[in-house]
């Protein structure tokens, strides 16, 4: 048997779950996989029932089996019989692995971000640091002039030293990471192939 | 008299070497902030592909002009045959519109809107009978391209193939 999994998180964190007010706390909510199983009818009779009773009192967790509805539901309509036999799960595990792709991702970015901000920062501190005996115009003149070239050049190091990192993000990474999608449609799934990485966005006009 | 025109003729030559200083220094900053503007508008000018393909389940064919893309679409979709029906390349400046007319009243539209790590952040547009249908906001890996279908055509689906290239 399948034991059901509650997410562990900081006990303060709570939120309003119906619309009498009642505190819902996150603590006794599920993870995403438990309420998957839930719909796929994976889980015990029993745990079924304690899930459903949860689901009654918690718009977080109704969210999340919504969600996962709305993608099935996709799935098995018109959209599906364009593409090949696969099923909800493998689609599903595609999307999770691109969520994840992005988050570390952004986390490395993040990374040359701040390796941008501390060069950027050790080019003023010498800029300031500087011990020219040249009038004060030339010196806060010529300190900007070697910033700006500084910058430059230090930006292009960043790039360089960075250039086999980015190629190794790029061959993992989605070809289009889909921000937003919109308009007149009935049901829209995002996937990528698995060689490449190649996005591909499929619609169905309404 | 003699030494007030010495300090005159000193203090002269001493604003006229702070001059020529002041002259080249401010050259220098012009001709960096120069190079540098020229630089941002050179990397702004982005390429863009966009190819037409229609799938259908007809006598299995496999289009040329899509070598690239045919083992990608084989592996995802099910159709067996497919045809590229145009292919038009857009040479963009970031914020400007891309426009390629599309098979069934449909017309789609290309809005580069900036490059951040090694990325093209693009607005699409598709729009039939000039109303619009379907818009997405992508980042585009630089030299990738993405495929957005779904448009039934002449028993099969329009695919739209895009690519992005910047400098």
């Amino acid at each position: 048997m399948k034991e059901t999994n509650r997410i562990k998180k900081d006990s303060n964190e709570s939120l309003l779950c119906t619309d009498s007010g009642t505190l819902c706390n996150q603590e006794s909510c599920y993870d995403t996989m438990t309420i998957s199983s839930f719909i796929d009818g994976e889980i015990s009779p029993e745990e079924s029932e304690e899930v459903k009773n949860h689901l009654d009192n918690c718009p977080v967790c109704r969210q999340v089996v919504d969600h996962y509805l709305s993608f099935e539901k996709a799935l098995n309509s018109g959209i599906a019989s364009s593409f090949k036999d696969q099923d909800v799960k493998i689609l599903q595990n595609r999307i999770m692995a691109t969520h994840d792709l992005y988050a570390k991702k952004g986390a490395d970015l993040n990374g040359i971000q701040n390796k941008i901000r501390s060069k950027l920062h050790s080019i003023k501190d010498f800029a300031s640091s500087s011990i020219f005996s040249l009038p004060k115009i030339y010196l806060q003149i010529a300190s900007l002039a070697a910033i700006i070239i500084l910058s430059i050049t230090a930006l292009r190091d960043i790039t360089d030293v960075n250039a086999p990192m980015q190629s190794v993000m790029a061959q993992s990474s989605p070809s289009a990471i889909v921000t937003s999608v919109n308009g007149d449609i009935s049901s829209v799934i995002i996937l990528e192939t698995e060689d490449t990485h190649h996005t591909i966005i499929w619609y169905q006009e309404v | 008299m003699a030494i007030y025109f010495k300090q005159t003729a000193t203090f002269r030559q001493s604003a006229n070497r702070h001059k020529k200083i002041l002259s080249a220094l401010f050259s220098m900053v012009f001709i960096i902030l120069l190079s540098v503007i020229s630089h941002e508008a050179e990397a702004a000018a982005i390429t863009s592909t966009v190819r037409v393909i229609h799938a259908t389940s007809d006598t299995p064919f496999m289009d040329p002009g899509l070598k690239d893309l045919g083992h990608e679409l084989q592996s995802v979709f099910k159709y067996t045959s497919y045809r590229l029906i145009s292919s038009r390349t857009l040479a963009m400046a970031e914020g400007s519109t891309g426009r390629v007319s599309l098979p069934g009243d449909r017309s789609l539209e290309l809005i580069p809107k900036g490059v951040e790590n090694n990325r093209i952040r693009f607005s699409i547009r598709i729009l039939k009978n000039d109303k619009q249908v379907f818009t997405t906001e992508i980042q585009l890996r630089n030299n990738s391209t993405i495929t957005i279908g779904g448009p039934d055509f002449k028993n099969g689906y329009l695919l739209f193939n895009i690519s992005g290239k910047t400098k």
